[in-house]
């Protein structure tokens, strides 16, 4: 590989009739989308009305009750979600998951290996360890595509959150995805970061990854998205392009209240 | 509509019947089990006892009594933790140090009961509690500590207290006087078949009752309760609403201790009281705290009375008197018997998998805080320290003579098995302490090899293996076992996880530490040292140098642990399990790992441990007992549980301080101390000794005053609207203050 660009090879996520409850609250309820490659796709509601469960189901971290996750068309149904992640499937999160204890740099070394196991038994029983030149050069691109090529060798539980999203970014980069869920990538993020955000995530999705975004910024959310979908109590209530969305009545309702004219 | 339906339509789906409500905290898939399981127990009982309805009448009486006393802790334990947000281990140090208090005032001054015992359920209980309150865990409360820093930090007590009573009196066993008279109060049914009641079951079911009338009073229906509940959730809320935070919190505690002097001085005359294993009795009422998933005060009740009669009815179980139709039936040994509270307790945690924990959930405070960077040393460093060290290793056995060489072999033995415990708690973050029962285990294997017995109950006779190959293989022999363990760590983590380990260390003791049939022709006077290629190792000097060796390979073994590869992946599992899963990392592969490795470790040190004391001691209170787990845990966590120079100066501490003063266990104190103070040391000893050096600093901005930059940040950010790159990060001051940290 000489660039993470260069494997940006997006496959279609199909997501069909998912159903998770918790202790008989059903807080996702037959809901569907298709995210296509190449594009931003998002998936936006009021607070509390799903979402992340929604991306907790589909990573597999909150396994669904029911329904079928396909990535590129093949089910990813009972994997746990290490092997999701595996199989194509980056994500980051809405509460930071940062390797805390780790630099900026070795949360994407770990991003790059943490996949294989061929090192392991050796690095055990050995009396030296040495980087994979392999690996650092694809670390140092992620960085660099993100644009924290500077925070590289800083302790990643030292940052601020809006960086910590980007080293969030970068690491869900590094393992070489088809497609990277996004849950609230510029939250906590400053004007000019989120411009930043807005320019890496447009570069990504025209280089082919497939981009399912959740994001209470509406404007960042309309000016990336070719197709939006909207969630309100876990039932999909709307779905289709930006400008159709935010004419939509039932989603002004579901924002704006039920009083709200539309 | 209902309310909740108006806000949110999802939550009409949610069960609201009585049956939700009354057994909320029993998982729904728990409940018909539970009911089929109670059914099959009782029938079983019925058909044994085959008529003897006064022999069932009998042991339900005595069931309740002895179930009243676990009733009593296990509610103490749940008050105080729904109260403190704090998982009370230290219950037991309280309760021992309150019955030998008890014991005192009656033996030696001749106070009577009644007033002894106001004295110590109403004084000294609650005194100790408040200092708890006030010395340790008032500054970790407010630096919002995570569960696991607590947590040590009550280890910290109760390791004090436990050493301050085997100072003070020693190993030996008190008998102290029933509290109740033992005399019949009243009997149940008349003539032949009539069933005795005691005044001592009267009271203790009495103070049962009454104890847990008065807490559902005060928590449920006074402003006392809303504002002790107020306090555990969110202790800074509380303050903005005028709660005064530490005066509800220091009654918390004193309530808590006072629960727990009260299930002390009315268990003592039943069980004896004997330091260690008065408080390892005493432990095994976490049992009743557990099946209440720790929160409700009328489950810990029924548990408690439950475990109470299930455990006395299981007597007729191993009765020989079996209707001949039923004689297919299997008979309860007695061990099992003995142990139903702990079997329970490791059933109900495998079973559960979460706990109800109040507060602050997670172990990121004591793993994170107390570990250092991934830094790396220059080679240069590597070269000359290592060379250091290796010079150390050579000259040291030269020096030392006599005794010295022993208390030195003893101090690298020690150093080995607690490396286990860096291992698998200091890089991975999980807490074990079930370090003492591998460390056990691996002795037992070894002992049993050169006694040229096979390590299993039947003891088939072998030939002798040599001591190197039966170390080897005891310690392989623990990998799978470690691996079933690890096992447990795949969804637990924290308390429960902590508690798992516990329980499998109560086990191992008692079916196999103190089981005649696996000691079957035993002879453990002599587990000796070994030969290498003809050269005997039996004198200490050259053991020491066999030590030295061993410890050398297994600090390597360890390094690797934390380095390259392997390293960064136990290191991300350890700050953030989500996000490891989400990089594609398998934490089922890298647990079992850990705990096979941190197995293999112990037993290893525990065979290093029996050959230099040339003796395999597994008695309930000897060296390898599960509360000296709880000691060796507490040791290495004082010094920081991230260092491998950690695991050496605790076993240092740990042996030499003994030797040195002369006194059994005198280290305990030394370790108690500091672990209460754990919360000012983030790294334990070592690892704020190399902050030090380093000139860093561990002072921590308030939460008010982060709160003040960052919006002072946001201000400056809209106004302003910074470039892109460098520019958009805060000063190093305000991201000092934003992080807490300074670099």
């Amino acid at each position: 590989m000489t660039s993470p660009a260069a494997t940006l090879n997006g496959a279609k996520l199909e997501v069909h009739n998912l159903t998770k409850s918790f202790d008989g609250f059903v807080a996702v309820r037959d809901a569907s989308l298709i995210a296509e490659p190449g594009r931003v796709t998002s998936l936006i509601g009021p607070n509390g009305a799903g979402k992340t469960t929604m991306f907790h189901a589909i990573s597999g971290i909150a396994p669904p009750d029911r329904g079928t996750v396909l990535l590129g068309g093949r089910d990813l149904g009972g994997m746990t979600p290490d092997k999701r992640a595996r199989a194509g499937m980056a994500r980051t999160f809405q509460i930071l998951e940062l390797f805390g204890g780790l630099s900026v740099f070795e949360n994407l070394q770990v991003a790059v290996e943490g996949r294989s196991t061929n090192r392991i038994w050796r690095d055990l029983f050995s009396l030296r360890h040495k980087d994979d030149p392999q690996v650092r050069a694809r670390v140092e691109q992620a960085l660099e595509l993100v644009g924290i090529t500077h925070l590289a060798h800083r302790p990643a539980g030292s940052l601020p959150t809006g960086l910590s999203r980007l080293v969030e970014l970068a690491r869900a980069l590094c393992t070489e995805p088809q497609v990277l869920l996004l849950d609230e990538p510029a939250s906590g993020l400053s004007g000019a970061e989120t411009d930043r955000l807005h320019e890496v995530l447009s570069s990504l999705a025209d280089l082919g990854l497939t981009i399912l975004l959740v994001e209470h910024d509406i404007d960042l959310v309309m000016a990336l998205s070719k197709h939006i979908y909207v969630l309100d109590f876990g039932t999909m209530i709307a779905q289709g392009a930006p400008a159709d969305v935010r004419a939509d009545a039932a989603v002004r309702a579901a924002y704006l209240g039920t009083e709200a004219e539309v | 509509m209902s309310v909740e339906s108006a806000i949110d339509p999802r939550l009409s789906s949610a069960g609201s019947g009585w049956v939700d409500q009354v057994f909320g905290w029993v998982p729904k898939r728990l409940r018909n089990l539970g009911v089929i399981a109670a059914l099959v127990f009782i029938a079983w009982v019925l058909f044994a006892a085959n008529g003897r309805w006064t022999l069932v009448g009998q042991q339900v009486v005595a069931g309740l009594n002895t179930g009243s006393i676990a009733a009593l802790a296990g509610l103490g334990l749940v008050v105080a933790y729904r109260a403190t947000g704090v998982f009370n281990f230290a219950f037991a140090g309280i309760a021992t140090i309150s019955a030998f208090v008890m014991y005192e005032l009656t033996f030696y001054h001749s106070v009577p009961r009644v007033i002894a015992m106001a004295i110590v359920v109403l004084g000294v209980g609650p005194l100790m509690g408040a200092l708890m309150d006030l010395v340790v865990f008032r500054s970790l409360e407010r630096r919002s500590a995570g569960t696991a820093e607590k947590l040590v930090a009550n280890l910290g007590v109760l390791i004090l207290l436990l050493g301050i009573g085997a100072v003070v009196y020693g190993e030996q066993s008190y008998q102290p006087n029933p509290i109740f008279s033992q005399s019949q109060a009243f009997q149940i049914g008349s003539g032949n078949g009539a069933v005795p009641v005691s005044w001592a079951v009267v009271g203790d079911v009495l103070v049962i009752v009454a104890a847990a009338s008065i807490l559902i009073a005060v928590f449920r229906y006074t402003p006392l309760g809303r504002q002790v509940r107020a306090v555990v959730d969110r202790r800074g809320l509380a303050e903005l609403c005028v709660v005064n935070a530490n005066r509800i919190s220091m009654l918390s505690w004193a309530i808590g201790a006072s629960f727990a002097a009260l299930a002390g001085t009315l268990d003592a005359p039943q069980l004896g009281l004997q330091n260690g294993l008065f408080a390892i009795q005493i432990l095994q009422t976490i049992s009743v705290a557990v099946i209440a998933r720790l929160r409700n005060i009328g489950a810990a009740i029924a548990a408690g009375l439950g475990l109470g009669v299930v455990q006395s009815l299981t007597s007729i179980l191993h009765s020989p008197h079996y209707p001949s139709w039923l004689t297919w039936l299997p008979h309860v040994r007695d061990d099992i018997q003995v142990q139903i509270p702990i079997l329970a307790l490791l059933a109900f945690l495998l079973i559960y998998r979460t706990l109800d924990e109040a507060g602050t959930a997670g172990t990121g405070g004591l793993v994170t805080a107390a570990f250092g960077r991934n830094t790396r040393r220059s080679p240069a460093a590597s070269f000359w320290g290592g060379l250091v060290i290796l010079v150390g290793l050579v000259v040291i056995p030269l020096v030392l003579h006599g005794s010295n060489l022993q208390t030195a072999g003893e101090v690298v033995a020690f150093a080995v098995t607690f490396l286990s415990i860096v291992a698998v708690t200091g890089y991975s973050g999980h807490i074990s302490l079930a370090t003492s029962a591998f460390a056990g285990l691996g002795g037992y294997v070894t002992e049993r090899l050169i006694q040229g017995r096979l390590p299993i109950p039947v003891g088939t006779a072998v030939g002798h293996v040599p001591v190197i190959v039966a170390m080897l293989i005891g310690g392989l022999l623990m990998v799978p076992v470690g691996i079933v363990i690890g096992y447990s760590a795949l969804r637990r983590k924290g308390l429960i996880l902590g508690l798992v380990t516990l329980a499998f260390a109560v086990i191992v003791n008692a079916f196999v530490f103190q089981s005649q049939s696996w000691f079957k022709n035993n002879n453990t006077s002599g587990v000796a040292r070994p030969h290498f290629f003809g050269l005997s190792l039996q004198s200490d000097r050259r053991f020491l140098y066999f030590e030295l060796v061993i410890l050398a390979l297994v600090l390597l073994l360890v390094r690797n642990l934390r380095s390259g590869v392997l390293g960064r992946i136990l290191g991300a599992m350890r700050d953030s399990e989500k996000g490891a899963v989400s990089v594609g990392i398998s934490l089922r592969r890298y647990k079992l790992l850990i705990f096979g490795a941190s197995s293999f470790i112990a037993a290893i040190g525990g065979s290093l441990i029996a050959q230099q004391q040339g003796t395999l001691n597994l008695q309930p209170s000897g060296p390898l007992s599960p509360l000296a787990g709880l000691y060796w845990f507490g040791a290495v966590v004082v010094f920081g549980l991230s260092y491998r120079t950690s695991a050496i100066a605790a076993a240092t501490l740990f042996v030499a301080f003994d030797v040195l003063v002369g006194k059994d266990q005198a280290s305990l104190i030394i370790i108690g101390i500091i672990a209460l103070f754990i919360g000012y040391l983030p790294g334990g000893l070592i690892g704020s000794l190399l902050r030090w050096f380093r000139g860093d600093s561990t002072d921590e901005a308030s939460p008010m005053q982060r709160s003040l930059v960052a919006y002072a940040l946001v201000q400056q950010r809209v106004e302003s609207a910074p470039p892109v790159g460098d520019g958009l990060e805060p000063s190093a001051f305000a991201e000092r203050l934003l992080t807490g940290s300074r670099r």
